[in-house]
């Protein structure tokens, strides 16, 4: 826990603030609100956490979530059953993780331009899939997946934190995970003790346009819509929440419980600007500051730690 | 030494809290001051009407643009065209084989993409060339102005533009101008320097929707206000029509003015954000949103929380919210016609380069109020039908 002191504590005084301005803030019915609008962004950046403690990063995460829930869309609407759909849909996240992880792997190129391509590559293809059109109406039964309940607990929030269990138990207790935070740490040193270097690429890269899939369709069955710009209001808010989760760009630190976090509390600063009623002016310079006050907090925290081990 | 540097490093982050605390205060100032939720807003637009509007000079680069078309361009000006939307024809040809550039700010919006196919036909009717093009990065003012920059060097005779910001867009203006190319803008335009203006007159937009909101309310109860991104100029004209409008109901009041920059989904969170706060949810009748596509996402948050009764409203007419008026969802929406005033554009264009011909005025609005722009549950079917502007 005491990796997550700083965004807890942000956390805590952002509520705070909300709560003395606007007391419904604190309402059981928002708080679900927040999560089901902060579930949609972790299961963006859940699979993303992976890549970025390998050490990479993979920019491509908004398109790869667009494509996927237009092609989806799309197919349901020609009358494909809404299972196929969706399984059909999902092998677009794994066919980009895989381009990703050749592109990084094989071929050797920086992470940071060849998933920005593969970025363009995905919304190249969404916007040619849909012509400038949106895809609207779609069943009843998929759509429950966006705002559908299961008891009192949205489907949403379900499978964020189905997710995110799965992806906390491979990081954090299988071979595998610990590699991952190896090459993080060390790339030298692990390739030298006789990690599968390229294998754990590609792992994550799969694992992280998966998640963005299951994001897209997630987000598709919530509008009940589905167009090629949608998720362009995510950007470079995924790398954000992920990094504001104390996950370090440099490899080697952090985890999938920061990410929620992190997701949580960026959810939680529009929500709060939207209900206190902060001008549209004045948004983004909020957004910004506190986001650049919670990775401060973050990485001096982490110079101080090796300055103690030191 | 150790010591030292530690303390230097700690004087500095106490400086950078201190100063991102000064910041945060300013902006609560700023929050309390600006309102922001209220009609306190400064509404600094001028939207008085002229009988006639401001003539086009013959040099462009001396044209200043206006907010408001007169009443004489909404009414009675000749166009050089007959219907509108998809049903849109002209008798002008084009005397030579010209190179029209249509640009809009990005390939995602069915606004911008009715622009395209506008554009086209309009070249297909009248025998020119008319090219379509929009920043690879969405709504990306630095592009725009490389494309423009390109396609003056490697020549073209004009340009319909939809720029991302009026701003930024002036200095690649002044370079067409300075080579005789006429550039006519739509939706966001240079504050000088360009041919014409058409599209829509987007304070008349948001007061008229707002209007028949308002009117469907009973003219009693709280408003919500779904804005534009921020600073962009033609999404700020119309949410100066939408308070405007509020203004005249007096048992009316708008509790909430937020941005979700036009986009589905932010317009649904921002929605359900909203609707967690009694004071705006309680009473809650209409929803007056700056375009289409936030005005549909607010309609998804409020089914699920299984809100009825609030009377929503957008602005463009596109091929859902048509459906969504259909389904009884949307109440009413402005007939924007992207499609209809690009071909316009176009046909100016294309007159001005056959002998000169300037427009008869500066801004002429497409459609206006000759066109019966204001659709809902009554003529949608026959908007639909017949002179719908989407695919």
């Amino acid at each position: 826990m005491k990796r997550y002191r700083y965004v807890l504590i942000g956390m805590l005084v952002l509520s705070i603030i909300a709560t003395l301005i606007q007391p419904s803030f604190l309402a059981v019915n928002n708080l679900i609100n927040i999560l089901r609008q902060a579930s949609v962004l972790l299961l963006l950046c859940l699979g993303l956490t992976g890549v970025v403690i390998s050490g990479n990063i993979d920019l491509s995460v908004g398109s790869v979530a667009a494509l996927t829930g237009c092609v989806c869309a799309k197919l349901m609407i020609s009358g494909h059953p809404i299972f196929l759909s969706m399984l059909l849909s999902l092998l677009i996240g794994v066919v980009a993780g895989a381009c990703n992880g050749f592109l990084v792997g094989v071929l050797e190129l920086p992470s940071f331009v060849s998933t920005y391509g593969m970025n363009m590559v995905a919304s190249g293809i969404a916007l040619i899939v849909m012509r400038g059109g949106i895809i609207y109406d779609l069943p009843a039964s998929f759509t429950a997946l966006g705002i559908g309940y299961l008891g009192k607990v949205p489907v949403p929030i379900i499978l964020g934190f189905v997710l995110y269990l799965c992806l906390l138990l491979l990081w954090n207790y299988t071979v595998f995970g610990r590699n991952v935070y190896m090459i993080g740490k060390n790339k030298t040193a692990a390739v030298y003790s006789g990690v599968d270097q390229l294998g754990i690429l590609f792992k994550t890269f799969i694992i992280s346009g998966l998640s963005a899939s299951v994001g897209g369709i997630i987000m598709t069955a919530r509008l009940n819509a589905a167009d090629a710009g949608m998720c362009d209001a995510y950007g470079l808010q995924i790398v954000a929440a992920v990094v504001v989760g104390g996950t370090s760009l440099l490899g080697g630190e952090g985890g999938v419980t920061g990410t929620v976090l992190g997701a949580v509390i960026l959810t939680i600063i529009t929500n709060i600007m939207n209900m206190t009623g902060v001008a549209s002016a004045w948004q983004n310079l909020v957004l910004g500051v506190i986001i650049i006050l919670l990775v401060f907090a973050n990485s001096w925290s982490l110079e101080r730690k090796k300055r103690n081990a030191a | 030494m150790k010591n030292r540097k530690r303390n230097h490093v700690f004087g500095k982050s106490i400086l950078l809290v201190l100063m991102i605390l000064s910041l945060a205060l300013c902006s609560a100032c700023g929050t309390s001051e600006g309102g922001g939720t209220s009609d306190s807003e400064k509404n600094t637009m001028d939207v008085t009407v002229s009988a006639k509007g401001q003539e086009v000079n013959e040099d462009f680069s001396k044209n200043v643009n206006v907010n408001r078309a007169s009443e004489y361009a909404k009414k009675e000006l000749a166009l050089p065209v007959k219907e509108i939307g998809r049903q849109i024809s002209t008798d002008v040809k084009a005397n030579d084989d010209y190179r029209i550039v249509v640009m809009t700010r990005n390939s995602t919006n069915p606004y911008m993409i009715g622009m395209w196919s506008g554009g086209q036909q309009a070249g297909k009717d009248m025998g020119c060339t008319v090219e379509t093009l929009s920043p690879s990065t969405q709504d990306s003012i630095e592009e725009q102005i490389t494309i423009m920059e390109s396609m003056i060097e490697g020549g073209v005779d004009g340009f319909v533009i939809h720029p991302s910001d009026s701003k930024g867009i002036q200095p690649v203006v002044d370079m067409a101008n300075e080579k005789g190319i006429p550039v006519a803008a739509i939706g966001t335009c240079p504050d000088t320097g360009a041919f014409m203006r058409t599209g829509v007159d987007y304070y008349e937009t948001g007061y008229l929707v707002t209007k028949e909101l308002c009117e469907a309310a009973g003219g009693k109860g709280k408003v919500v206000v779904l804005e534009g991104p921020a600073g962009v100029q033609n999404m700020e004209e119309r949410k100066a029509g939408i308070l405007d409008a509020v203004k005249e109901y007096p048992e009316m009041e708008v509790v909430a003015s937020q941005t979700a920059n036009c986009k589905r989904t932010e317009g649904m969170q921002v929605m359900e954000n909203l609707l967690q706060n009694k004071d705006v949810a309680d009473g809650l009748k209409v929803v007056a949103s700056c375009n289409d596509e936030m005005s549909l996402g607010a309609i998804q948050a409020l089914k699920a929380q299984n809100i009825k009764d609030v009377f929503v409203g957008g602005a463009d007419g596109s091929k859902d919210a048509a459906q969504a008026i259909l389904a009884g969802d949307l109440y009413c929406t402005y007939n924007t016609d992207p499609y209809g005033s690009t071909y316009l554009a176009v046909t100016y264009l294309v007159q001005y380069l056959n002998d000169k011909t300037l427009p008869e005025e500066y801004f002429i609005p497409f459609p206006s109020e000759r066109h019966d722009p204001l659709i809902t549950s009554e003529n949608v079917q026959d908007y639909i039908d017949n002179y719908r502007w989407f695919e």
